[in-house]
Parts: structure tokens; sequence; C-alpha cells
């Protein structure tokens, strides 16, 4: 691997980290979520800092360049953690889908209640 | 009047046109705070229309679709002890008077939900367009197939549910385009679905709801639906 390429892949991963670790502590990404952009972060990190010290196990598994293989596992895992987005926002949806509900009915019942205040 | 513990159900979106009228006919079948409008986030009148009738009025704060406001209704139904339950959509194509022809099927085949149907008997009436036939056609076949129920107007939403089948409903319903979902939700769930032919009108106010593009999707997406549906109970 050239080694700009490889220098901007390293101060890239550690700066992608860096921004985690902030997002954290500012407490605008939930800890659970965090977990998985870390471990992404982390393999990313290690690939680029290994660079061609890799180049034998990349080979082996019929890549030509170590980049390469960087950029293949980086998007499996994005994959991954888009998926889990989407449960995620599934399950908000239904979250907010009986909220709503609730909203409603219990709006019902107020207005009822102060029908029944004003008669008597 | 029907004598009945029963609750009709109307779910609205932006029906302030075609509302009035049908809760003017709804007041001959049922008293008044035996109908309840599920105001589906309207952008009109829909709520007020509603409330000048004098009926029950669920605003939900949100546009939420059909299935979240229906159940709803079925939520309503089950917290304030309804035996039964009516769904009869806001637009005008369900005729009230009908009701009483699905509590009738229903006392006498003992299923859970009845379902008003467009294509059994020799009602005339409103049957939807052609397209629209070969698809309700289509998946009447596919919940044959997958469930073995064989209903034939598969996408009503002019049913009738006594208790079991409310407290059903209340717990899980099918959302978007839910009605031929709900009847493989009832039959898996163990409980009985039967068909009585019935009397539509044609919409007397508003828009259908599916669109071309909204077509495609209703198609695929209950289709897939219908099967997670069978894969999951393993039934």
């Amino acid at each position: 691997m050239n080694i700009t390429l490889h220098i901007i892949s390293v101060i890239f991963s550690i700066g992608f980290l860096m921004m985690i670790f902030e997002l954290v502590r500012r407490k605008k990404l939930k800890e659970n979520y965090a977990l998985t952009w870390f471990f992404v972060g982390a393999v990313v990190l290690f690939f680029s800092a290994m660079g061609d010290s890799l180049g034998v196990v990349f080979r082996a598994l019929g890549f030509i360049q170590a980049s390469n293989a960087i950029l293949v596992v980086s998007i499996f895992l994005i994959l991954v953690i888009l998926l889990g987005l989407s449960v995620a926002v599934s399950s908000l949806s239904t979250q907010t889908q009986t909220l709503t509900q609730e909203i409603g009915l219990l709006k019902n019942k107020l207005e009822n209640a102060e029908k029944d205040d004003a008669k008597n | 009047m029907i004598g009945e513990n029963i609750l009709v159900i109307v779910p609205a979106y932006n029906e302030e046109k075609a509302l009035p009228a049908l809760l003017r006919e709804l007041a001959e079948v049922v008293p008044p705070r035996h109908t309840l409008v599920i105001n589906d986030g309207s952008s009109d009148c829909t709520s007020s229309a509603a409330r000048r009738a004098g009926v029950e009025v669920v605003d939900l704060p949100l546009n939420m679709g059909i299935g979240v406001a229906m159940q709803t209704g079925y939520k309503f139904a089950q917290r304030r002890g309804f035996q039964f339950a009516v769904q009869c959509d806001a637009d005008g194509q369900h005729v009230p008077a009908q009701i009483t022809m699905l509590l009738e099927k229903m006392r006498e085949t003992g299923a859970d939900m009845v379902i008003g149907s467009r294509f059994i008997g020799d009602e005339d009436g409103f049957k939807s367009s052609f397209v629209r036939r070969q698809f309700i056609g289509y998946f009447s076949w596919w919940i044959h197939l997958i469930s073995g129920v064989r209903v034939f107007d598969v996408t009503s939403g002019f049913r009738l549910c006594n208790r079991k089948a409310i407290e059903l409903f209340a717990e899980e319903y099918p959302f978007d385009y839910p009605e031929p979902e709900a009847i493989v939700l009832v039959h898996q769930s163990g409980l009985g679905v039967a068909e009585t032919p019935v009397r539509m009108r044609e919409r007397q106010g508003g828009v259908s709801s599916i669109g071309f593009f909204a077509g495609a999707y209703f198609v695929v997406k209950v289709s897939i639906g219908l099967l997670v549906r069978r894969l999951r109970s393993g039934k």
C-alpha cells in the first residue's frame, strides 16, 4: 500500500473513533448504537494500521491490494449497521403508533369527563 | 335500532364531505354514543363534522394510516366493554342499515368475524372497477393458498367482530392496507371467519387512498405480509 494512503487511512480512522467518542460524551449518541460504530472504527483502524503487513492474509483471500480488503470489510460492517438502524426505526415507529393511539383515547376520555362536569 | 352492545368504528381521514350523511344514517341504526369516529390526523374539518353529530370522537394527533386508526377503535371497544364492533368506511360506501345482516350471519354461523361481501350472493350495487376486482381475486386466491380460508371480498372494510376478535385486534392489527392480513390473523388465532352478501355504494365524496404506485406497493406489501404471517405462525 502506498505510504500516503496508509497515513491518510490511519488518520481518518483515528478521527472517526474520536468523533464517536465525542458524540457519546456529549450525549448525542446513545451507547448502544455507539458500540457497533466503535467496533467498525476499531476494525477499520486495525486494517489501516497494519496495511501491507497483512498482505499475505489478504492475498490468500484473493485481494490484490490491502486497501481493497479494507473497503470490502467496511462495506459489510456498514450494511450490518444499516440493518440495525432499520430495526431501531421499526421499533420506534411501533412505539409512536402506540403513543398516538393512547393520546387520542386519553383526549376522548378527558373531553367526556369535562362534558360530565359541565352538566353537574 | 340495534339492541346489542355494539360499537360502530368509522376511521376518517379528510372526510368532512361524506361524513355527515353517513352519521345521519348511522343514527337510525345505533345510538350516537355507539358510533366512534377516529379522525386520523385530518387537515380538514372531519373532527368538527363528527362532533356536531354528537358521536364519540378520537382525534389522533398525527396521520398514522388506516391500520393504526382502526386499531384505536378496537382498543376503545375493548376498554369500554363493547361485545361487538363494526368497521364502517367514512366515505359512504357501506350501508349502515346492513349491519343487521352482519349480525344475523354471526348468529347463524357462530363466526368471530363476519365480512360484508360484494362478490357473493345476488346483491347488485357497486362492485369496484375491473382492474381492482382482478387484484381482489388474486388476494383471495393467495389467502386461500397460504391459510386455507376462502373469502371472496378480502378487501371489504365492512366487518363485524365479536368480543374475541375485538380483543385480538386491540392486541395486534396489521398496518397499511390491513384488511386482507386481518383475515389471516383472525384465522391463525383460531377464530372463525364468515362472509355474507351486502350491497355497497360508490364513494360519496373524497378520493380513493390507492393510486397507481400505492397500488403496486399494496400488492407487494400485502402478498409478503400474508406470507410472513403464515411463516410466523408455523401453522
